[in-house]
């Protein structure tokens, strides 16, 4: 019966419907625009890949900062695709390999006691890969004798363990920041330009670690390089949304959605906030957190209404769901782009703190800092209301239900404590 | 990668479905009457109860730590955790305010938290930081259940540490008060604004029969806790069973059970399990078999109940020892099956045979 209802009252709005592009269009779009936004991963990664050879070569404190800045740089397009991990199974079973997080870094190298010796959740807490040729766990036993592409790649989430993050970007700024030792005050990692030399070799084994660090920016590039296979012409997740009718838009709206919520909002924001943990600040070494949160909301604003700007800076625009929705309903369109607006302008203000005024993300959720935790809070309340109304924009195109990833106590965030 | 695959996109296309008729009266305002005044209130009160208790007791301990109090507070700790395991699939109303739900209980603590805090705690020993107005904006890992277990059944506690000189207690008692006070005073609130106030909660969920500003129809509520309810088993099956079992004996990681300290992990599970059925009962079996077509489904999900249960029941604890021995594994694996089934019967049948959207995963991130 209400089948039949719904049916009628696309009739009668034919006319309005005509003016939206065609599904198909907005479908072949939003792969485009993945393609896009993982080729300028990719170029990005191949410079980091480039300036990490120099740095290895010639360990002076001029190629550490290069190789940082590189890193920095090669974020700014991966933070965008993010919008596509959700939703596309491609793409999130293959994430975890570029940018897992949070890690237990004591797997890879040496930590400060402050880190702790053991770990409840996972017994290869301080198996320290670059000091070991030999790890053994569990009856576990992994070889690294030699570090390469491989051996680094089998130690990833070693024993099933999530934190064990051997590969991509996080152990990559890892090894180019090392631990952040200033709690939730000032500075980031201040890892020596030495710990690379091996003539001067500071903390043991510089030879291994330069290996390592080699190991973790080529995979990076090889796995970057496999995601743009994906998306172009001919590709596996191209073919799956495309192919997708319905589902393909489920897909663009969970993409957003769960990481608007669960991922974004909760796991990597409410999270850290109500434990005051620095360890819980996504880019923890480089404190580089503010720029990693404000171009996911970007992405997901992207991924909305079909825009991206390059890193060349020329802008790529088409038939976006954004079209689709204002066709059905111009009120829940407008909301959306509203919401997914003053979202970036919360994120904005923690860009600012960091950039402008040098208090960086992990200050702002420090125990005692109130006006850092609100802004903080505000972010994270401004992604919830988006996600009510991706819902809304769900309904308004009639593919509703979609189940979107949560997190833990966000569905109605208070002020903390009381 | 497992729980990023238990990521789904539920197209279940409900909103074609009319469960019960279009014509017959909804179901769900009584429904929702009963979740509230059968299943919800009584185990809050429940709980507040058992908070008081723990704080009367850890305050009583800490005047003069000995053998006897310890071996009390203990007890205590064990009633107060029973409390919270049989409330603990609800993450609706007050206990989601002001970070409540995490503050009780910090679990897994993927990034090994709260040993790290806890240590960083016990050296400084301020105990400024513990003062009522203070405490509850602390980190979530040192306030609640995990931090309180840690203090009295970590492998180096012993009464001495509890002793500060001559009388009284030292810092780790004065920590030991701050969480049993803090629990207590979470646990009142809650019950409070669940019971009064203008509107309490118990109010809001009533007159959601007619929309209120929180809920459309009283369908919304019971969506709300349906999902509660499959939460609850998704719970129990993606971290309590499968993050310690591993795939072999030797594979298995102890320590990332609930609750492995106190040794009550299969307990844990158990009260869980109770109280899912119990609310299934409450709320979503009659509306389900009302509709004939669905007399059957309503059956299987009472039977995978009594075998998720009896599953339970026929592994011999702790589940720390059961995990690691090759013959003791057996059951833990056959409750994970039968978990598992009541899972996919709650998650997929049970929602669209109700003609209720399951919403918001409330589990799922990195």
């Amino acid at each position: 019966m209400k089948r039949a209802i719904v049916l009628l009252a696309g009739l009668c709005l034919g006319g309005q419907v005509s003016a939206a592009p065609t599904q198909q269009a907005v479908l072949e779009h939003y792969a485009d625009l993945a393609q896009t936004m993982y080729q300028d991963s990719l170029t990005t990664a191949k410079a980091l890949q480039k300036a990490v050879g120099t740095l290895i070569e010639q360990p002076t404190d001029k190629n550490l900062a290069a190789a940082r800045a590189a890193w920095k740089a090669a974020r700014v397009p991966y933070m965008q695709t993010e919008a596509y991990r959700f939703g596309n199974a491609i793409v999130d079973d293959w994430e975890g390999k570029v940018n897992a997080w949070p890690l237990d870094e004591g797997l890879i190298d040496y930590v400060d006691a402050s880190y702790g010796s053991e770990s409840d959740e996972n017994p290869f807490y301080t198996a320290n890969v670059i000091a070991n040729k030999m790890v053994t766990v569990g009856g576990e036993h992994i070889d690294a004798s030699k570090i390469t592409k491989d051996v680094i790649a089998s130690l990833q989430e070693a024993g099933g363990v999530e934190a064990n993050v051997a590969t991509g970007y996080h152990a990559v700024e890892f090894l180019l920041w090392g631990q952040d030792l200033h709690g939730t005050g000032p500075g980031a990692g201040e890892r020596p330009v030495t710990d690379f030399d091996t003539k001067k070799c500071t903390h043991g084994n510089c030879d291994r670690r330069a290996a390592y660090l080699k190991a973790a920016t080529d995979l990076l590039v090889d796995d970057l390089d496999w995601m743009v296979k994906q998306w172009a012409k001919g590709g596996e997740a191209r073919k799956t949304v495309i192919d997708g009718g319905d589902e393909g838009l489920a897909t663009i709206l969970t993409g957003m959605g769960s990481l608007s919520y669960g991922e974004l909002a909760g796991e990597r924001m409410k999270l850290g906030l109500m434990l005051h943990d620095p360890e819980e600040e996504h880019d923890c070494f480089s404190d580089n957190t503010h720029f990693s949160h404000y171009y996911d909301a970007l992405g997901i604003r992207n991924v909305y209404t079909g825009t991206y700007v390059r890193v060349d800076g020329s802008k790529l625009t088409g038939p976006s769901i954004s079209d689709l929705v204002a066709a059905k309903s111009p009120e829940a369109d407008k909301a959306l782009r509203k919401g997914l607006d003053d979202t970036l302008v919360k994120m904005q203000a923690i860009v600012d703190s960091a950039e402008k005024k040098g208090v960086h993300y992990d200050q702002l959720i420090a125990e005692g800092n109130k006006e850092g935790n609100a802004i903080v809070m505000a972010a994270i309340n401004s992604l919830v209301d988006q996600t009510q109304l991706i819902g809304k924009a769900v309904a308004a195109l009639g593919i509703s239900p979609i189940e979107f990833e949560g997190s833990d106590s966000l569905d109605n965030p208070e002020s903390i404590g009381k | 990668m497992t729980i990023r695959d238990t990521l789904s996109i539920l197209l279940l296309g409900l909103a074609f479905l009319s469960p019960a008729g279009a014509l017959a009266a909804s179901p769900w305002p009584a429904a929702s009457r009963a979740i509230v005044d059968d299943h919800i209130l009584p185990r809050y009160r429940h709980l507040d109860e058992a908070a008081m208790d723990l704080d009367r007791h850890s305050r009583k301990f800490c005047a003069a730590p000995d053998e006897s109090g310890l071996a009390d507070i203990r007890a205590a700790f064990q009633r107060m955790m029973d409390a919270w395991m049989e409330i603990q699939h609800v993450r609706f109303g007050p206990v989601e305010l002001y970070l409540r739900y995490n503050r009780f209980q910090l679990w897994p603590d993927k990034h090994n938290t709260a040993e790290r805090q806890l240590g960083k705690a016990l050296a400084e020993q301020d105990a400024a930081q513990l003062a009522d107005d203070k405490f509850p904006y602390a980190s979530v890992a040192l306030q609640g259940l995990g931090a309180y277990e840690r203090l009295l059944y970590d492998s180096d506690t012993d009464v001495a540490g509890f002793r500060a000189g001559e009388e009284g207690g030292g810092y780790p008692c004065l920590l030991l008060e701050a969480i049993a006070h803090n629990l207590a005073q979470m646990s009142g609130d809650i019950y409070r604004e669940w019971t009064t106030g203008a509107p309490s909660y118990r109010d809001i969920v009533l007159e959601a029969e007619h929309g209120n500003s929180y809920f459309e129809s009283s369908d919304e509520f019971s969506a709300r806790m349906l999902n509660n309810l499959y939460t609850a088993l998704q719970f129990i099956v993606d971290q309590k069973l499968m993050l310690p079992l591993g795939a072999t004996p030797a594979e298995a990681n102890p320590r990332r059970a609930e609750s492995w300290r106190s040794r009550r992990s299969l307990r844990n599970i158990l009260l869980n399990l109770e109280s899912a059925e119990a609310l299934y009962l409450t709320a979503y079996s009659s509306p389900l078999k009302a509709d004939q077509r669905n007399a059957a489904l309503d059956r299987d999900i009472r039977k995978a109940f009594t075998r998720a249960l009896e599953a339970a029941r026929a592994v011999e604890p702790p589940l720390y020892d059961a995990l690691q021995s090759e013959a003791r594994r057996r059951p833990v694996e056959g409750l994970l099956t039968a978990a598992s089934e009541l899972k996919r019967l709650l998650g997929g049948p049970l929602p669209t045979a109700l003609g209720l959207p399951l919403g918001f995963n409330s589990l799922d991130g990195d």
